[in-house]
Formats: structure tokens, C-alpha cells, sequence
């Protein structure tokens, strides 16, 4: 069986009576481009900086490659966007990649230039963006510059915080571009973001934190196949909703003949109800990633308290 | 590796260093030629009779050789000379403190650099000040003595004594002020801690000459070991003063190290 990119077992992280990651175990693959969400504050950073070694767990291990983080040879495998970004201000954009790409193990070859520059041209930096002081620079710029630095040297492992902030749409769509390939060429990507459409997009598999534990682990598509799948049913004739009182069907909402159901389970008796009135029309919607990490939230809400 | 956040921390930092070398180069020749004008004018030792008596006790037995090659180590320890100097290799001693409080140090450590490397590209241009800032004043020296004309009557190696034991007391204070950067999660409160103790170790120096409470714990200050003037008129350093000052260094620097690597980003 192959080494897991990333393995973390019962890492705990307190910070004094706070709790910043709680026994989280966690198994991802090679070549997964594996979402990690959660709420502000749930302990998403603080597992991120317990994988780069930034921080030391108070209980627990995680290993990288199936080697410690400390290890300087399991970080050149790793390309890493902060989610607050902080770059020397002095430099300029060209300069700050250089300088990054230089702080290599002794032997190891330096980033390829064209590689370099084709992230670049597809993250619209240009030339004058890259001769600019940092200082000068938009957030937009410095966090592209930023995503220039997480793949120039081809790393097997990304480790992506908030990849998305602060950039326009046209460049948002490319870096969903570029982790689509990062996944097809067999690279790992450990994408952190509470923004469920992103991940949605670009993942195959979620991880959902919340007050530093772990909440949900599985596949995205297995999360929507969970959740309540909404239905619009037109009625020939008022809808007949004491009918649709069924185990596993809410009215959402009603409107003379038209009504708004929410699924769950099995569809026969709700069909067979149907199937005895006229329907003029039916709509059947797959839930979307929020959709049933809102629902599933919102559950597990209801057995906590 | 080390070399590389070496070169980036003394680019950062170059335009600072260059105009402290021309500025304390600068304030020993003046002190050269001020003190050469005095000297034979009205000659140091009528000058010092002129100074209050508690400016005599103070300084106490550097006086008594107050003379032209005791005055010019004087150079070596005026306020404006201490404060410049020290001033930066407080301020590039603090580097890790600032990158951590901007993020930096996270973006730099999250890649394949251990932090003892890190921190030794800091510890490296700590040292180059400590030398080169001292150095400068011997520059200053050499150049206002051939101004003077009085190079044959005090040769300007009679002070590499005092710039040898300035870099002591330097580095001293910059291992203290990388123990304090290596925990810390913001700049200002290690730049400010570093200082309050620096101030606090030289008044207890001071006053230490003045009244015996203070004079009781003089010992613990590294201002103590730094006494330019009796290198000079003794003919070298007081080998066991050098000594503390390094063992400060070292010391401090090793719990920095230590610190460092076991602090989190």
C-alpha cells in the first residue's frame, strides 16, 4: 500500500485552555485534491501550520510523505499559500519568486524559468507586475504572486489557505484550472476555504472542522447524494399536501397548485401520491456542496445541543 | 542557504550600516582634532580640573589619565557612539521578531529552511556590525591622527583594544536582543524590552561609580567589562573581561537558538 501524502493521528493542538485541533485523524492520498472546510475559527490554519511543522502539536503526530514536517526534504515537496500573505515588501515580484525558489536543499535544481513564467502568464502577472516593488503592489498581485510561489517548483504536495482571496473572477477561474491539473498530473492538493462553491468545484473529497474537530469526511459527491434533494411539483389542481405528509418529505413551501418538497430516502411513496394527481410539471434538483454541508451542519448542530 | 538570508537581511539593512560606519568614522576624526586643539591649547589635565566634583567622582580613575591617547578612546564610549551602535544591532537582532509579526517567518520556514539556519542568517549580520562598527571608529582614529600630525606619538593599533572590546560589549547586547526576538510575536515589546535593559545595565554602571548600592551589582552589568580608557593606558584588554562579555554572547545566543526552534510561528 502506497505511503498517504498526509497522515495526522489524534493531532491535537491546545492553545493554553483553547483548543485549536482536536484529535484529528486524517488519511489523504496521492493525487486527491481534498477540501477542507469550516466556519472562521474552527481550526483550519492551526492544522495546516501543525503540517508545515510552524507550530508543534501538544498531542498526536502528523507525517508528510510518511516523514516528519521538521524534515527540510518534506517541505521542498510541499508548495505552501498562507491565507494571510505576507511578502518582503522591498522586493520586487521577480525577485521575492527568486528568492523563494533559492531556499532549497543544497543540489536541488533551481525552478524552471519557463515554468515560472507560464504560471505567471496564466495568472495574468505580467512583466511590469513582477518588476513592481511588493509594496506597490494590490492584494490581487501579491496573492497571485504568492500562487506563482506555491508551484513554481512543481511540488507534489500544495497546501492551498483561502487560494482565492482578493483575486478577480477571470484569475479565480485559472487557479481552479491549475488545481484541476495539479490532480490530473497525480498531485496532492490540500485546499483550506469556507467557501463551499470553490470546493465544490475543484474537490473530490471533503473534510468539514468545526471548533477544531472533525466533523464530516467523505467524498463530495457521496455529501450531495446524502443531502435533501429538493423537488418543484406544478399540480394539476391545488396541491394536495395533507398527501404529501410523508416519512422523509417536507413542504418547503406552497403556492395554490405549486409546491417545493425536500427529499430524503426512498422516492416510491411519494411517487405513488403523485402518480394519483395530474402534474403538469416536475423538477428534480441535485443539492449543491453548500446545500448539504449547510444541511449536514445544521444537523449535527441539532445533535450536539 | 544561510548565505542567501544573510545577503537578504544586510540588503535590507545596508543603507543603515553604511551611514553609521561614515557617521562614527566621522565623530572620531572630530574627536581627534577637537581633542588634539584642546590638548594644546589649555592642556586635558587643566580641563579636567575645570569639571564639578561629582563629574570627577563619577569617572573616577579614568581621569587620572586623562591625556590625549586616554581621551581619544573616550570616542569609544560616548553616549551618541554606544546608542548608534547599539542601535543596530538591536535593531537586525530583532529581524525574527518582525518577520513573525508580519507573516513572513511563515511563508520563509514553510519552506525547506531549518530555523537554526534561519536564525544564524541573523546571527551573521549581528556579528558583521559588531565588527565593522568598531572598526569604523578605528578607521576615524587612524585618519585624525594622520590630520593631526601625531601618528608617530600615538599609533592608532594603541586602540584596537578598545574597538576589540566594544565588539565584545556589541555582541553581548546582541545575543541578549536575539533571546528576546526569538519568543517573541512582535517586534516593538523586543526592541523595547532589549532597550529598557540596556539603559538599566548603564545606569547601574554609572551609578555605580557614585554610590555603593549600585556599586554592589556593577558586576552585573556588561557595561562594567567595557572600559576603553584603561585599555588604552594599560596597553591592551583585560582578558577576562572580554571574556564575560563573549560568554554573555554565547550564552544568549544558545538560549536564542534553543528558544527559537521550539517557538511557534
Amino acid at each position: 500500500m502506497a505511503t498517504p501524502v498526509i497522515e495526522a493521528r489524534d493531532l491535537t493542538k491546545h492553545y493554553g485552555a483553547t483548543v485549536g485541533v482536536e484529535g484529528l485523524d486524517l488519511i489523504i492520498e496521492r493525487g486527491e485534491v481534498f477540501g477542507f472546510l469550516g466556519p472562521n475559527g474552527a481550526g483550519k490554519t492551526t492544522t495546516i501550520k501543525l503540517l508545515l511543522d510552524l507550530i508543534a502539536p501538544t498531542r498526536g503526530e502528523v507525517l508528510v510523505f510518511g516523514r516528519s514536517p521538521r524534515d527540510p526534504a518534506t517541505r521542498q515537496a510541499i508548495g505552501y499559500l498562507p491565507g494571510e500573505l505576507s511578502l518582503d515588501e522591498r522586493f520586487t515580484g521577480k525577485r521575492m519568486l527568486e528568492f523563494l525558489d533559492s531556499l532549497r536543499p543544497a543540489g536541488r535544481a533551481p525552478a524552471d524559468p519557463k515554468c515560472r513564467a507560464a504560471l505567471c502568464e496564466r495568472l495574468y502577472l505580467t512583466a511590469a507586475d513582477l518588476a513592481r516593488p511588493i509594496r506597490e503592489d494590490s492584494r490581487g498581485t501579491k496573492q497571485r504572486i504568492g500562487l506563482v510561489s506555491a508551484f513554481q517548483h512543481n511540488p507534489d504536495l500544495l497546501i492551498l489557505d483561502e487560494p482565492t482571496t482578493g483575486l478577480d473572477p477571470l484569475v479565480r477561474e485559472s487557479v481552479f484550472e491549475l488545481l484541476a491539473k495539479a490532480g490530473q498530473d497525480g498531485r496532492t492538493v490540500f485546499h483550506s476555504s469556507h467557501v463551499l462553491s470553490e470546493v465544490d468545484r475543484t474537490c473530490t473529497r471533503v473534510a468539514v472542522l468545526h471548533a477544531g474537530r472533525l466533523r464530516a469526511l467523505e467524498r463530495v459527491d457521496e455529501m450531495r447524494r446524502r443531502a435533501k434533494r429538493k423537488m418543484t411539483v406544478r399540480f394539476g389542481v391545488p396541491a394536495p399536501l395533507t398527501e404529501l405528509s410523508l416519512p422523509g418529505v417536507s413542504v418547503v413551501s406552497a403556492d395554490g397548485s405549486d409546491v417545493e418538497l425536500r427529499v430524503s430516502g426512498e422516492l416510491d411513496p411519494l411517487l405513488r401520491v403523485l402518480a394519483r394527481y395530474p402534474v403538469k410539471d416536475l423538477a428534480f434538483r441535485e443539492p449543491s456542496l453548500e446545500e448539504a454541508f449547510v444541511q449536514y451542519y445544521r444537523g449535527n448542530q441539532v445533535e450536539d445541543a | 542557504m544561510i548565505a542567501t538570508l544573510f545577503a537578504r537581511n544586510l540588503r535590507h539593512q545596508i543603507r543603515l550600516l553604511a551611514a553609521l560606519l561614515v557617521g562614527l568614522a566621522a565623530i572620531e576624526v572630530i574627536f581627534v582634532q577637537v581633542m588634539a586643539s584642546f590638548d594644546q591649547s589649555t592642556g586635558l589635565g587643566n580641563l579636567v580640573e575645570l569639571l564639578p566634583s561629582t563629574m570627577r567622582d563619577l569617572f573616577g580613575a579614568q581621569l587620572a589619565f586623562a591625556s590625549f591617547p586616554s581621551a581619544l578612546a573616550f570616542g569609544y564610549q560616548h553616549p551618541v557612539v554606544l546608542v548608534g551602535a547599539l542601535a543596530f544591532v538591536v535593531l537586525v537582532a530583532t529581524i525574527p521578531a518582525g518577520e513573525r509579526e508580519t507573516g513572513m517567518l511563515e511563508l520563509l520556514l514553510a519552506r525547506p529552511v531549518p530555523r537554526a539556519r534561519y536564525l544564524a542568517g541573523v546571527l551573521w549580520l549581528v556579528v558583521l556590525g559588531a565588527v565593522v562598527l568598531p572598526a569604523a571608529l578605528l578607521a576615524g582614529g587612524m585618519v585624525g591622527l594622520a590630520m593631526v600630525a601625531a601618528p608617530d606619538v600615538v599609533p592608532w593599533t594603541r586602540y584596537l583594544s578598545s574597538a576589540m572590546g566594544m565588539m565584545a560589549l556589541l555582541l553581548a547586547f546582541g545575543g541578549i536582543a536575539l533571546l528576546f526576538a526569538a519568543g517573541a510575536r512582535r517586534r516593538g515589546p523586543a526592541v523595547a524590552r532589549t532597550l529598557g535593559l540596556v539603559l538599566t545595565l548603564y545606569l547601574v554602571e554609572v551609578l555605580g561609580g557614585l554610590w555603593s548600592v549600585f556599586g554592589a551589582v556593577q558586576w552585573a552589568s556588561p557595561f562594567h567589562y567595557f572600559k576603553p580608557i584603561d585599555m588604552v593606558m594599560q596597553g591592551g584588554n583585560n582578558p577576562s573581561h572580554v571574556l564575560v562579555l563573549l560568554s554573555v554572547f554565547g550564552a544568549t545566543t544558545g538560549a536564542a537558538f534553543w528558544r527559537f526552534t521550539r517557538s511557534g510561528v
